[in-house]
């Protein structure tokens, strides 16, 4: 992460990311407020000017480690501040300090365990729905992971006599095992 | 749109398995599309990309009919609606008080691109577009019905799923804007009315058992407010790691049940050992709905909750359930306005609303 400008190599960084006027795609970049050489080195030719998507300062950046978000610009500070993020990209970039800040939220559970779409499901058989599988159930440590927690839910349930929770949790045991026993890719 | 404030809706019917405690269940769950950005981050020409895409995708496969007279479930575009009808559809619960706000745009910009799906015939499912979320679709029974309504919402989302990708990942589940949603993306929720318990001063025991349980107890109003007229939302807080199902037993099998029971054990207290003083607590209440010439809709509330517990504990011949169910939304003020036919000023909406109770309830 570039704390000073690109351009001028003297000011902080408060430029961070820039929507291109033509392709319409987010450009990372850093460059100091009114930086002269930023339209220069973003903009298209004869397209236009590019648009300042956000602006970060380099300390706000650093607290995170991380730069925005590239499906949407969205930087962790902005999201420490309003609680909410801004696309599905922003789960897998800001995952390492997004998972511990979930699992607080969320009673200590980092993995999702329930409902799963259908579509990728019901097409499991065809050959070219074998990456969309795997996108959904996961690999093999998460799908280790989510066999793990359902063992200590199950556990758990039995202990507290909590019989109806521990044949619902027994019901998703077998429907997942009988899932990852699907052929796709990246298993194993 | 008329057509569905004249109605009254299901939930409010007063039917329902231990309708004299629980006024409703509800399940909602919160989805967005693939390849879009969420709601608050997502520039008006995107929301408006995300609101036609829906709407072509769901009225293509039925889930939506643009026809409010003969579709099962009409496309209603909030956005071009007054503030009125608006307000309207956020009192039936139909949409969040966020959804009737909508989003900041500019004068040039136009209003915020949103919309609301709702079922036309007792509006027990409505799906939000462009909320804070892409969709959010839920689902409301009367009494307590949870596993129906979750049937029901499941057996949407799947129709929905049909024809729209869902922004999904292996290891958070179903993506929301907001963490504390991500997973099964699911609130399930009960209404429930605890004037027994709030009058002998325990309801603070139903805030510590759900508190124990890592379970929200809020006003019926919806997030943040305080309980007008004893109605609490129990819901879930936890969305990951969780299933659907356990979440779901969770709350109806443990928690809700437990809660029935307190209070009836306290509205058995109060006539055994204090009837005088709850027969006049629900007599008075009934002489100022019956009689008042002003009233603000904070006061009908509350003496409609009493009410409600004088008819539940046979004190009161009438009115019946379902009738002060009714009223609780009717003294609501755009459904006040709706019913007077006419836009009231401040001053003259408390008249209004007490000769609409006094009207109803002598009839």
């Amino acid at each position: 992460m570039a704390n000073y400008c690109e351009g001028c190599g003297e000011d902080p960084v408060t430029h961070e990311m820039f929507k291109d006027p033509v392709t319409g795609k987010f450009v990372e970049h850093h460059f100091c407020a009114n930086c002269p050489k930023a339209k220069g080195l973003v903009g298209h030719p004869g397209g236009g000017e590019p648009e300042i998507v956000h602006h970060v300062s380099v300390v706000r950046v650093t607290a995170s480690g991380v730069g925005p978000c590239p499906g949407c610009g969205m930087t962790f500070a902005k999201f420490r501040e309003s609680g909410r993020l801004g696309c599905a990209s922003c789960y897998t970039h800001f995952e390492k300090t997004l998972g511990p800040l979930i699992a607080r939220a969320q009673e200590g559970a980092t993995h999702h365990i329930g409902k799963l779409p259908k579509r990728a499901i019901s097409c499991a058989s065809s050959p070219e729905n074998k990456r969309s599988l795997m996108e959904v159930l996961g690999r093999a440590e998460e799908r280790a992971r989510k066999m793990a927690a359902l063992r200590d839910q199950l556990h758990t349930a039995l202990t507290s006599e909590r019989y109806e929770q521990a044949a619902l949790i027994r019901d998703q045991i077998e429907q997942l095992q009988s899932l990852y026993e699907l052929p796709s890719e990246g298993q194993g | 749109m008329r057509q569905i404030l004249d109605q009254t809706p299901a939930w409010l019917s007063g039917g329902g398995e231990h309708a004299d405690v629980v006024l409703s269940s509800r399940v909602r769950l919160a989805r967005n599309i693939a390849g879009f950005r969420f709601v608050g981050r997502a520039d008006i020409q995107e929301r408006r990309d995300v609101l036609n895409l829906v709407r072509k995708k769901l009225t293509n496969a039925g889930v939506a009919s643009e026809d409010t007279k003969t579709g099962d479930a009409c496309w209603l575009d909030v956005g071009a609606m007054n503030e009125y009808e608006r307000d309207a559809l956020s009192e039936r619960q139909c949409i969040s008080r966020q959804h009737a706000k909508g989003h900041k745009t500019s004068a040039s910009e136009g209003p915020d691109p949103r919309a609301v799906i709702v079922q036309t015939r007792g509006e027990s499912v409505s799906i939000m577009v462009n909320e804070e979320d892409h969709l959010r679709l839920r689902a409301v029974r009367p009494g307590l019905m949870l596993r129906d309504a979750f049937d029901e919402i499941n057996a949407v989302d799947d129709r929905v799923e049909g024809v729209l990708e869902y922004a999904f990942s292996s290891r958070f589940g179903y993506l929301t804007a907001c963490p504390t949603n991500v997973g099964t993306g699911i609130r399930v929720s009960v209404m429930l009315h605890l004037p027994a318990l709030r009058v002998l001063g325990e309801i603070d025991r139903v805030k510590r058992a759900a508190a124990d349980m890592s379970l929200a107890l809020r006003g019926f109003w919806g997030e943040g407010s305080e309980a007008d007229g004893d109605f609490y939302q129990l819901s879930n807080q936890t969305t990951l790691g969780k299933s659907e199902e356990v979440l779901l037993a969770e709350l109806s099998g443990t928690i809700v049940p437990r809660v029935i029971e307190y209070e009836r054990r306290a509205r058995e207290k109060l006539m055994t050992q204090r009837r005088e003083f709850t027969e006049d607590l629900v007599f008075r209440a009934l002489g100022v709905l019956t009689h008042a010439r002003r009233i603000g809709a904070d006061e009908a509330m509350g003496k409609l909750s009493e009410v409600r517990l004088g008819v539940t504990l046979g004190l009161l011949g009438g009115p019946d359930v379902s009738t002060v169910n009714r009223l609780l939304l009717m003294v609501q003020q755009a459904h006040l306005q709706h019913a007077v036919g006419k836009a009231l000023e401040p001053g003259e909406r408390k008249s209004a609303r007490a000769a609409l109770l006094r009207q109803t309830l002598a009839g």
